[in-house]
């Protein structure tokens, strides 16, 4: 279910995988894995960090909105690194078993694929950290307006 | 609901009062009281003192108006403090339109010399001869415009205008069962000297004209009577001259002794006098700074109310004097005695205190904090009324607290209860003179963040039970309140 | 070179063969499936070779080629000794991966008194007569005889390969009936249904020191050395001739073969790593059971045909098979896609392989070129349709009675073979060399 969630969603904004011959790496491996990692490790445990242990089992100046806008551009960049690097590594690894390189005219489109994956991935670990962060701010004493108010 | 009426007689009343002001914003509690009448009677409409006292309660009133519902005993701001006009919208009586709607009695600008007053022109021979005796020319050609320049025998004459007036009469409408009225005056002053034993008679005479004359007549009454504790620096051009002040302080109370009747309670305060005021006669440059003795004349206020009636009534008259624990030229909290005064005023002032440096140095900080937001802090700072009053109650440089506290501390014998406000720039430790907030590795005493976390939770607790500034009240009375008990030690 | 050297040792481990029947013999494959591919690992657990018949033909015709050596006169044994030698000294080491001991026969003539046409013997026995000359040589058994014989004793028990070897000079008594040699043939092969059936034929020469018999029953003919012709057939079940041919007969994988409904099963694949892909899609491999499935991402049309290449080892396959695959002899089952097969090409021209060495255990390409969607998810096979080969006709003659100066030839091997090739006339499987299947299906 999450894999044909995670594929949809990639594939919306990157296209098929390119080259065609790591469709299946990336559809059944990597864009479920890292879709799930960034949904809930980035998303979640992020948003967690940052008002529960922040601003709820510690009392810290780090509550406001220009600090959520900080680790949300954090969070997007580890998003985005997290994508670049395990692409690469899964995709290493299925060649390497099956003991085949990427064709040569291929190279440049398969570099291009994986970092506009990379890119969209910091985009969704953006997305999902503003989102789980206005699940779990609530739990936050001291960042519960934090971006806005609502829906507190 | 029992009220207490103020008759703050003079400069000295009207500075009494504004000490008075300040421990209920605090959060001191009036016992036996609902509410807070006070009335300034000093002729000189100008009098500095009384200008800044008069605008230091209409800011508690306005405040306080806006505290819906009212804070609990021991908040801030919890005691309502009322002009006699504004009684009249609370109890509902008919408004009387010649009653001002002000904390000051209005002598109405007496503008003219005490000889025309008395008609002196129009005085048969035999009359004129009677006045050239009780009266120094200058007396006579004084303009009574700034009051009586340390001259009772003048104001005696002129205050008995007050008796008449419609203020008097609407005071005595709605004096009920179970009021009481407290006078405060100097003893050698000019003003207090003259009005206070002149109102006490007037009150306390079976054939008054005043309506409800028996309820006065049975009312318990306290009166603080101030003695001598600054000097004026010697200055030829004015009339007043303070080495007379022990002379007349001498005078006075012989007066006192034989003639001052059905008085329940008196409270004695003095000072040995070391410190020099500037000499000024009267008008908006007579702005003594606060000193301790004024402080201390509140508490006999409150003392006076901590009476119950019974005792009063049966046991009267009631002689107090005052003294400190600790014979210091700079009074911090650990030399006042523990018993009482400590126990009443520790506390309630440190939350203030709190209070001020919050708004001061850390609030402008915190804008983005859940609490801040809740009651929309930023913007209502600026544009809310509540919040324009208790910053113009706490900040004001003529009549606020901070200018207060600062008046205290240098004066002589100065008051200095609490540190540099400069030291509470990043946290709250240093507040307290003498009692620091200890911290160690693990707890960092009382921060910023820990007063803002704590205001977090407090905030969304307050909402419940209330709602607007009495949100803030509420919220703040509780955190800082609890930031006091628990962290600075001592109290 | 490898004959030599498995012959050197053979023969000093026949020196104390006779005591000791394990040998440190050369490294080869003891076990019964030579190289078991992927695609038939599931076939080699579920079929395994459980017993071989072994059946030497010792009519006089044959002692020709056992003749006993005399060491003296630098005689150093025949061909053909050498290679039955090797393959009984294989067969033997066999034994203990079988379920059962391998079994050695003599075909002998029905005679009156002995009906019986085959003679049981045992591994020293059979060595002992290949290598020292046949003692007892009865008069030839009928090649139809010898077939059914062997298949009647094959078919009592499942799992069991036969090896035949023989001159396969089959003289019909009447001289006339040359023209029912096919049908002899086949009849004897009814033993077996053609669907349970495979056959194998090995050719080779051996020298021949002996009399020679014609097969159209003309007088014998002496011969000193002349090169005849022998072979090894080998009969049994499809999966399992496969796994003996490669296994024990490997050693004749350079020698003109036919084989007959053979189950080859070349390992294949779709390669999804070429460069320039044609059309957008995936493939899914196959394990040993299933066939690989390629996935259009995108599905192909008139105007954006799609292509995928179909990967083949044919490493295993005999080299005259390998030799005749072509655009022409491979063919499309289709199953209604409407797919074509539009090219097929060696290794050397797949310019691809260059860079990319999982490329290079295959042996040749097909190109297949699809224009429509599929309709579900059908099975397409690539087959490779199954042909006599060439040799059958050079090794064949009419009349054998000039044998010295024809060369080495068997009277009529075309009816012999063209007997079994129509018992296998109504078998499809038996057409095809082999059928990789290959799934299609697009995603919506």
């Amino acid at each position: 279910m999450f894999q044909q969630l995670f594929t949809s969603l990639y594939e919306a904004f990157l296209g098929l995988p390119e080259p065609a011959m790591l469709t299946n790496a990336f559809e059944n491996s990597i864009f479920p894995g890292v879709g799930l990692a960034t949904l809930f490790g980035i998303g979640l445990l992020g948003a967690l960090f940052f008002y529960l242990v922040l601003n709820r089992l510690m009392t810290t100046p780090l509550y406001q909105t220009k600090h959520w806008l900080l680790f949300l551009l954090l969070f997007a960049v580890v998003a985005g690194g997290l994508a670049w690097f395990q692409a690469r590594e899964v995709v290493y690894q299925v060649l390497s078993d099956k003991g085949v390189v990427i064709p040569a005219g291929s190279e440049s489109a398969y570099s291009r694929y994986v970092l506009g994956f990379a890119f969209v991935n910091a985009l969704f670990g953006a997305v999902f950290f503003v989102l789980w962060s206005f699940v779990v701010k609530g739990l936050s004493p001291n960042a519960k307006v934090t971006p806005v108010r609502w829906p507190n | 609901m029992p009220k207490l009426y103020i008759f703050g007689i003079g400069g000295t009343g009207s500075r009494v009062i504004r000490s008075l002001a300040m421990l209920l914003a605090a959060g001191v509690t009036v016992e036996n009281c609902d509410k807070v009448v006070p009335i300034i009677i000093d002729p000189d409409a100008q009098n500095g003192d009384m200008t800044r006292t008069v605008e230091l309660l209409k800011t508690y009133e306005r405040l306080r108006k806006q505290l819906r519902p009212a804070p609990s005993p021991g908040e801030f701001f919890a005691t309502e403090v009322q002009t006699l006009a504004g009684m009249a919208a609370s109890e509902n009586q008919p408004r009387d339109a010649r009653v001002k709607e002000t904390f000051a009695y209005n002598f109405g600008g007496m503008d003219e010399t005490y000889r025309d007053f008395l008609h002196y022109d129009d005085m048969p021979v035999e009359s004129r001869y009677l006045v050239d005796l009780l009266f120094t020319p200058e007396n006579l050609s004084s303009k009574l415009t700034v009051g009586f320049k340390g001259s009772p025998n003048v104001g005696s004459v002129v205050l008995n205008q007050l008796m008449s007036s419609p203020e008097l009469e609407f005071f005595a409408n709605s004096f009920a069962e179970g009021d009481r009225v407290f006078f405060i005056s100097s003893i050698f002053g000019g003003t207090g000297a003259a009005g206070f034993p002149l109102l006490l008679k007037n009150l306390r005479d079976p054939h008054t004209k005043l309506p409800r004359a028996e309820l006065l007549n049975k009312a318990p009454m306290g009166a603080l009577t101030v003695l001598p504790y600054f000097n004026l620096l010697a200055d030829d051009g004015s009339a007043i001259d303070s080495n007379a002040f022990i002379t007349k302080t001498k005078a006075a109370m012989s007066y006192y002794q034989q003639n001052l009747q059905n008085l329940n309670a008196l409270y004695y305060l003095g000072d040995q006098s070391t410190g020099q005021l500037a000499n000024h006669e009267g008008g908006s440059q007579q702005q003594n700074n606060a000193h301790f003795i004024e402080m201390v004349g509140a508490l006999a206020v409150l003392d006076f109310m901590r009476q119950s009636p019974d005792n009063l009534i049966n046991n009267q008259p009631l002689h107090y004097e005052y003294g400190l624990e600790d014979d210091v030229r700079q009074v911090n909290f650990k030399a006042l005695d523990p018993g009482q005064t400590f126990r009443h005023v520790a506390r309630p002032l440190t939350q203030l205190q709190l209070l001020a440096l919050w708004c001061r140095h850390h609030l402008p900080h915190t804008q983005e904090a859940p609490y801040a937001n809740h009651l929309q802090l930023p913007r209502a700072w600026r544009d809310e009324d509540f919040y324009q009053q208790l910053q113009r109650f706490l900040q004001d440089p003529q009549f606020g607290y901070e200018a207060w506290l600062r008046e205290l501390q240098a004066n002589e014998r100065a008051f200095v209860p609490f540190e540099d406000p400069s030291l509470a720039t990043e946290n709250l430790n240093r507040v307290v003179n003498g009692q620091p907030t200890a911290t160690g590795f693990l707890s960092k005493g009382l921060t910023r963040n820990h007063i803002m976390g704590e205001l977090n939770k407090a905030v969304p607790k307050a909402v419940l039970t209330a709602d607007g500034p009495a949100v803030f009240i509420r919220a703040f009375s509780e955190v800082l309140g609890k930031a006091v008990v628990e962290k600075v030690p001592g109290m | 070179m490898l004959f030599t050297l498995a012959s050197r040792n053979t023969l000093s481990c026949l020196a104390i063969g006779a005591l000791f029947s394990a040998c440190s013999g050369p490294k080869g494959e003891g076990s019964v499936a030579g190289s078991p591919t992927k695609e038939s690992a599931a076939n080699v657990a579920a079929a395994k070779v459980s017993q071989i018949n072994v059946f030497v033909d010792m009519s006089g015709g044959m002692r020709g080629f056992m003749h006993a050596n005399d060491p003296g006169r630098n005689e150093t044994g025949s061909e053909f000794q050498r290679t039955v030698m090797d393959l009984l000294s294989d067969v033997n080491r066999l034994a203990p991966k079988l379920t059962a001991p391998p079994a050695y026969y003599f075909f002998k003539e029905k005679e009156p008194t002995n009906p019986q046409v085959l003679v049981p013997s045992t591994y020293a026995g059979m060595t002992g007569a290949v290598s020292g000359g046949l003692k007892n040589a009865a008069r030839g058994s009928e090649l139809p005889q010898m077939l059914s014989e062997a298949l009647t004793l094959q078919a009592k028990k499942p799992g069991t390969v036969s090896i035949l070897i023989s001159d396969f000079i089959f003289a019909p008594q009447n001289v006339k009936d040359t023209w029912r040699i096919k049908t002899f043939i086949k009849d004897a092969l009814n033993a077996v249904e053609p669907a349970k059936l495979a056959v194998s034929v090995f050719a080779n020469t051996s020298e021949f020191r002996g009399n020679f018999y014609p097969g159209n029953r003309t007088g014998k003919q002496p011969l000193n050395g002349e090169q005849l012709p022998y072979y090894i057939w080998v009969l049994g079940d499809p999966a399992l001739v496969g796994q003996v041919d490669g296994g024990l007969l490997r050693r004749l994988a350079a020698q003109p073969q036919a084989h007959y409904n053979v189950a080859f099963a070349p390992p294949y694949a779709v390669p999804d790593f070429l460069t320039d892909p044609v059309g957008n899609w995936t493939v899914a491999e196959g394990t040993g059971a299933t066939a690989p499935v390629v996935t259009f991402t995108k599905k192909p049309t008139l105007g954006k045909p799609a292509e995928i290449v179909v990967a083949l080892d044919l490493n295993q396959l005999p080299a005259s098979i390998v030799g005749q695959v072509s655009a022409n002899t491979l063919r499309l089952a289709e199953a209604g896609t409407g797919a074509t097969l539009t090219q097929v090409f060696p290794l050397a021209q797949m310019p691809d392989a260059r860079q990319q060495p999982a490329l290079k255990k295959y042996t040749h390409f097909a190109r297949l070129r699809f224009v429509q969607a599929p309709a579900g998810a059908p099975t397409l096979h690539l087959e490779l349709a199954r042909t006599e080969p060439a040799w059958v006709a050079a090794y064949s003659t009419a009349s054998d009675s000039g044998i010295k100066k024809q060369g080495p030839k068997t009277y009529y091997l075309k009816e012999v073979m063209a007997g079994v090739a129509d018992y296998f006339a109504d078998e499809p499987s038996a057409q095809r060399v082999f059928s990789l299947p290959v799934r299609v299906t697009a995603r919506d």
